[in-house]
């Protein structure tokens, strides 16, 4: 039958050091893994939710089907019939050119700029010489009679407009 | 870098648990010798007991909020944390896994060093010695690993095992007579004359 145990023995050397220095590390930090883990899941939910809400949006968005016509609004509120705040942007080209509302957003920015558009207005304003004026962030809607409709504001605008956002 | 050795046990945790690494790094230095070898005991397997160890501490870290001190030694209760491990080794390995990963592997060489040679025969003979040890049953097999082996004062093990003085009394010299008839006529203790005189106060 056995008498004695066995002797002690210090922790190796090797092991010793790195379990000391894992734990100063685990210690020093005041996140514990689980909870980084757990902060880190919420980003990629929280990534996978927003990427999915743009996709949403997207999917929502409508194409501009009548594109010798845009209009710039100035505020971001649809209007009735032919009363709105801003104005209607025609056609340089010939009809069924679309040269001047392919790109709606742009041709509106530059209107804000010049002036001839201001928060809230009808119509084109007379701008001040020499000036160069804010222009608002602009968002490009599909109008119920499919044409475009800029307003001040983001995709969030259209939403709440009740309006799809203009596709390509 | 701050010379922590003179600092008591209780001073480190409470630097520790406000998040101070090299605090904790000191109370791993104190005392993962003794919670080594109360593994190694426990499991007869240097490998386990060098993994145990490590849980030990962890566990420790994860539930620094239930820490009680004998006097200012953290000790006892690490070493019920141990027991705790030992008895859920699954659990506390499938919990750490990562963390264990990430240390170095115990080395399997063969390798004719004293040291190594020791080890081995270590293991054989601790086995030997748990063939009997394991027919105790598990409260008794923790008491005399305490008390008798890891050498806990009555109080400490009061402490790790979180029963009065009294029980720890009556439960060891119930336990030595037990381990007594499996081992034939041979107590197996690190100090027979500590021994012998606590199981007069018995």
């Amino acid at each position: 039958m056995i008498e004695q145990l066995p002797p002690t023995r210090r922790l190796p050397t090797a092991r010793r050091y790195a379990a000391r220095r894992q734990l100063e590390e685990l210690v020093s930090s005041r996140w514990a893994p689980r909870r980084r883990r757990r902060f880190i899941l919420g980003i990629a939910i929280f990534a996978v939710v927003g990427s999915a809400a743009t996709g949403i949006t997207l999917l929502r968005s409508s194409p501009v089907t009548d594109r010798t016509t845009a209009r710039c609004y100035t505020t971001a509120a649809v209007g009735s019939g032919e009363t709105f705040s801003g104005t209607t942007i025609g056609v340089l080209g010939a009809p069924g050119s679309t040269g001047q509302v392919d790109n709606a957003i742009a041709n509106c920015s530059d209107l804000w700029r010049q002036g001839f558009l201001l928060q809230g207005k009808s119509g084109m304003q007379r701008p001040s010489p020499n000036t160069s004026n804010p222009v608002p962030p602009l968002v490009a809607c599909t109008l119920p009679s499919g044409i475009a409709g800029v307003f001040p504001g983001d995709q969030s605008t259209c939403t709440q407009l009740g309006l799809p956002l203009a596709g390509q | 870098m701050e010379d922590f050795s003179q600092l008591p046990d209780e001073e480190l945790w409470a630097r520790a648990a406000s998040h101070d690494g090299g605090a904790f790094g000191e109370l791993f230095e104190r005392h993962a010798d003794t919670v080594y070898n109360h593994c190694f005991r426990r499991t007869a397997s240097w490998a386990v007991a060098e993994d145990l160890t490590s849980v030990v501490f962890l566990e420790a870290w994860r539930r620094r909020r239930q820490v009680q001190f004998h006097g200012e030694s953290v000790l006892p209760w690490l070493l019920a944390v141990a027991n705790n491990a030992i008895r859920n080794s699954d659990r506390s390995f499938r919990r750490y896994r990562r963390l264990l990963a990430k240390l170095p592997r115990p080395v399997a060489i063969p390798d004719q060093s004293e040291e190594a040679i020791g080890r081995v025969d270590d293991e054989r003979t601790m086995r030997n010695v748990l063939q009997a040890f394991e027919r105790l049953s598990p409260q008794d097999q923790e008491i005399v690993s305490l008390c008798d082996w890891t050498g806990l004062g009555y109080e400490e093990a009061a402490l790790a095992l979180d029963v009065p003085i009294g029980t720890v009394r009556s439960r060891l010299s119930r336990a030595r007579a037990r381990l007594r008839e499996q081992l034939g006529q041979t107590v197996v203790s690190t100090d027979t004359n500590k021994d012998e005189s606590m199981e007069g106060e018995s």
